[in-house]
């Protein structure tokens, strides 16, 4: 039924735009194979994919816009399916896609964005599955939105609706009301906004600032958590740059972990677990950029965490070229669990249209006070990205994992054929 | 102490940052022409075309449409006048640097012959007393009538294909804290990414690596116990992780090896939360020992 309605609104969507002024389709097929993800919807206990399965996905995304004047249309979704490929199962039924209602149960459907929007003078208002990007909200809302210029200086935007995680076509276990509203205020690079969100489980109101001294870039987050009564979330954000080869940049944030664990059921007990206080987490992230010469920059990055009495840092060296890069990283601290790793890799583009990628990370991982002292992984990678035509690419990736004890399978990848359809006048 | 120490460090390092970019700014000079657009245009009542005529032919961004000495002398006696009236310098006067870099393929006379007024992009400039590029409008301007492209290809409507458009400050910390300058810059980010492009690396699939590098599905989970990446500004509570590790996989986290046993005491008096991803109240795992 859902997938009636699905593709009904798919037609109905690519009907529309096809009388428009104006429309771009975006549709995108592709298969994976390897180590399965991303499809826990669908999960019953029964039927947990185990890891010696060998596994292949279908998935498929399409995107619509369709512009009628002051109205439009958006569609953004996606289906995937998983084959099941085992080798004990008979011939017969091997590389059968799952539907619905079948034993393997490996289908998954995403709805993104299906909204109309009507622009007027000054603002527009929406109204469907709007996605919803914000550091509070991540998902879509099943609602509406208005967003409104009320002078030069000043807008305003707000929505509402019913929260949907991560694209569901919908969730029976997550029932979740949300208002959000929020006041912009921008001046010659100079921007402030208050917020607030309410839902069923919390509500918060926050600030956010932006501006630009000179040659700096501040950016400015604060939340506060009124269920709570606590800070739910900090940041300040600093960008710069000395003369025409030197750039800084500079993070300072600060959230709590313990509120994304409020009310959460335990999936082996089905029971409500109690809320967990645990420290705030600060973190501080340290860039530098340095253009050396031609096309070579030489980059560092210096993270450092504390929560509790933890205090664990993360260094990252690295110098890239238009074509290659190279880098190293170390990660230790009183968390007693230190990683050192090397990435290295490039591009190179042997004709207009086609690109190569591939890199190659190795990982050791050394655990003071373990059995096995050190353990070496290796991961690569191999892209290649073909423009066959103007609106046709073909899109490959495989990853290779040597020494991987964490999957059982070391290759995982797959291909996928983009084609864009676009039509009627530029604007 | 710790924290003290990591909250000093922090604000040097931030004041470093900051006192470092402002002492390599040079103070800007001061500008050789004196112009004020709100005396032309307000008090004298000059309309934008007497001085910018050269505008409504202008079919590129990059042809120069600031006026010549003769169109102010059009007005104005250079005698009566004299050339401190004008420029600061007196009688050595500085061109007034040409604005060649900014949208190549900007078409004046295309948006003037469809009804578009100087004021709309331009907007502000009749209140100004300076003669400078600040009121050159940005893209945000051009995205309230144009729509954001799909992809790169459209940016070409205006842009040259050789322009480097990657923004300066999009460099290897961007990753980390785009977030930070989204969240607080209102809709900048709109002027060149739709929704479909947060959507690419937002939406939990990672086939092709664009939201993590191909090592991350190793490291992630040391990454996690660490906070080196905030998971939470984009995974919404734990199902993220019970994706694989408990519902798809049963995949054991890397630390989980032989001895886990008698190590496990140590990391959870350090990370609980860590722990209760996966064990929980009840949890039959734990019971078979505790």
């Amino acid at each position: 039924m859902k997938l009636k309605l699905l593709l009904l609104q798919l037609i109905i969507l690519i009907s529309v735009t096809d009388l428009s002024a104006k429309y771009d389709v975006t549709l995108t097929s592709g298969v994976f194979g390897g180590t399965p993800f991303w499809n826990s919807e669908n999960f019953s206990d029964d039927y947990a994919i185990e890891p010696s399965l060998k596994f292949l996905r279908w998935n498929n995304n399409i995107t619509a816009n369709g512009y009628f004047g002051d109205l439009s249309l958006h569609f953004s979704g996606s289906r995937s399916d998983g084959f099941d490929i085992r080798d004990d199962i008979p011939e017969s039924s091997k590389y059968q896609v799952h539907f619905f209602d079948s034993k393997y149960n490996f289908t998954d459907t995403r709805l993104f964005r299906a909204y109309a929007q009507y622009k007027f003078d000054g603002g527009n208002v929406r109204a469907g599955r709007i996605p919803a990007f914000s550091r509070w909200l991540f998902g879509s809302v099943d609602g509406g939105q208005v967003s409104y210029n009320l002078t030069d200086n000043f807008s305003v935007s707000a929505f509402g609706g019913k929260a949907v995680k991560y694209g569901l076509l919908y969730d029976s276990d997550y029932d979740n009301t949300v208002g959000y509203g929020e006041l912009n205020y921008k001046l010659k690079g100079f921007s402030a906004k208050v917020k607030y969100l309410y839902s069923d489980t919390s509500s918060k109101a926050g600030l956010d600032l932006y501006t630009c001294l000179y040659r700096i870039k501040i950016s400015a987050n604060a939340g506060y958590d009124l269920t709570n009564s606590r800070l739910f979330d900090g940041s300040l954000g600093l960008y710069g740059y000395i003369g025409k080869k030197l750039s800084l940049s500079a993070n300072v944030s600060r959230f709590n972990p313990y509120l994304m664990m409020q009310g959460l059921v335990s999936p082996l007990t089905g029971q409500t677990i109690p809320s967990i206080e645990t420290s705030d987490v600060d973190r501080i992230v340290l860039g530098a950029s340095y253009k050396l010469f031609d096309n070579y920059t030489l980059s560092y990055r210096q993270m450092v965490t504390l929560r509790g009495d933890n205090l664990d840092y993360l260094s990252y060296i690295y110098v890239s070229h238009r074509y290659f890069y190279l880098g190293l990283n170390y990660l230790g601290g009183d968390s007693k669990n230190e990683r050192l790793g090397i990435t290295a890799g490039g591009n190179y583009s042997p004709f207009k249209g086609l690109r190569i990628n591939a890199g190659i990370a190795s990982v050791d991982y050394m655990m003071e006070g373990y059995d096995e002292e050190s353990i070496n992984s290796i991961a690569s990678y191999l892209r290649f990205d073909w423009d066959i035509l103007d609106d046709l690419s073909l899109n490959t990736n495989i990853n290779y994992y040597h020494n991987n004890k964490v999957f059982d399978q070391k290759i995982r990848g797959g291909l996928t054929l983009q084609y864009r359809i676009k039509g009627g006048e530029s604007k | 102490m710790k924290k003290s120490i990591l909250i000093l460090s922090a604000m040097m390092l931030l004041a470093i940052t900051i006192l470092a970019t402002l002492l390599a700014e040079n103070k800007s000079e001061e500008p050789d022409l004196i112009f004020s657009h709100k005396k032309h245009i307000q008090e004298a009542g000059a309309e934008c075309e007497t001085c910018h005529s050269i505008a409504a032919t202008s079919t590129k961004g990059t042809d120069d449409l600031l006026p010549k000495e003769e169109s102010c002398l059009g007005c104005h006696d250079k005698n009566d006048m004299g050339c401190k009236a004008c420029h600061n310098s007196g009688d050595k006067p500085v061109l007034l640097p040409r604005i060649d870099n900014y949208a190549a393929l900007f078409n004046h006379a295309k948006h003037i012959s469809e009804g578009k007024k100087c004021l709309d992009c331009h907007s502000g400039i009749e209140f100004t007393e300076t003669a400078s590029g600040s009121h050159l409008p940005n893209m945000n301007k051009c995205m309230s009538c144009h729509e954001t492209p799909e992809n790169v290809e459209g940016c070409y409507f205006c842009h040259n294909k050789n322009d480097n458009l990657k923004p300066k400050d999009h460099n290897e910390l961007w990753a980390v804290n785009h977030g930070s300058f989204k969240e607080a810059s209102v809709n900048n980010c709109a002027s060149c990414h739709t929704e479909n492009y947060c959507m690419e690396c937002h939406k939990g699939e990672n086939l092709f690596n664009r939201s993590h590098p191909p090592e991350f599905i190793m490291t992630h989970s040391m990454s996690y116990i660490m906070k080196e990446s905030n998971c939470i500004s984009c995974h919404e509570g734990l199902e993220t992780c019970r994706d694989c590790h408990m519902k798809l996989n049963y995949i054991k986290p890397i630390n989980h090896l032989a001895n886990w046993g008698q190590n496990h005491r140590n990391e959870a008096k350090m990370n609980f939360e860590t722990c209760v991803v996966c064990h929980t109240d009840n949890d039959p795992t734990c019971k078979r020992c505790h």
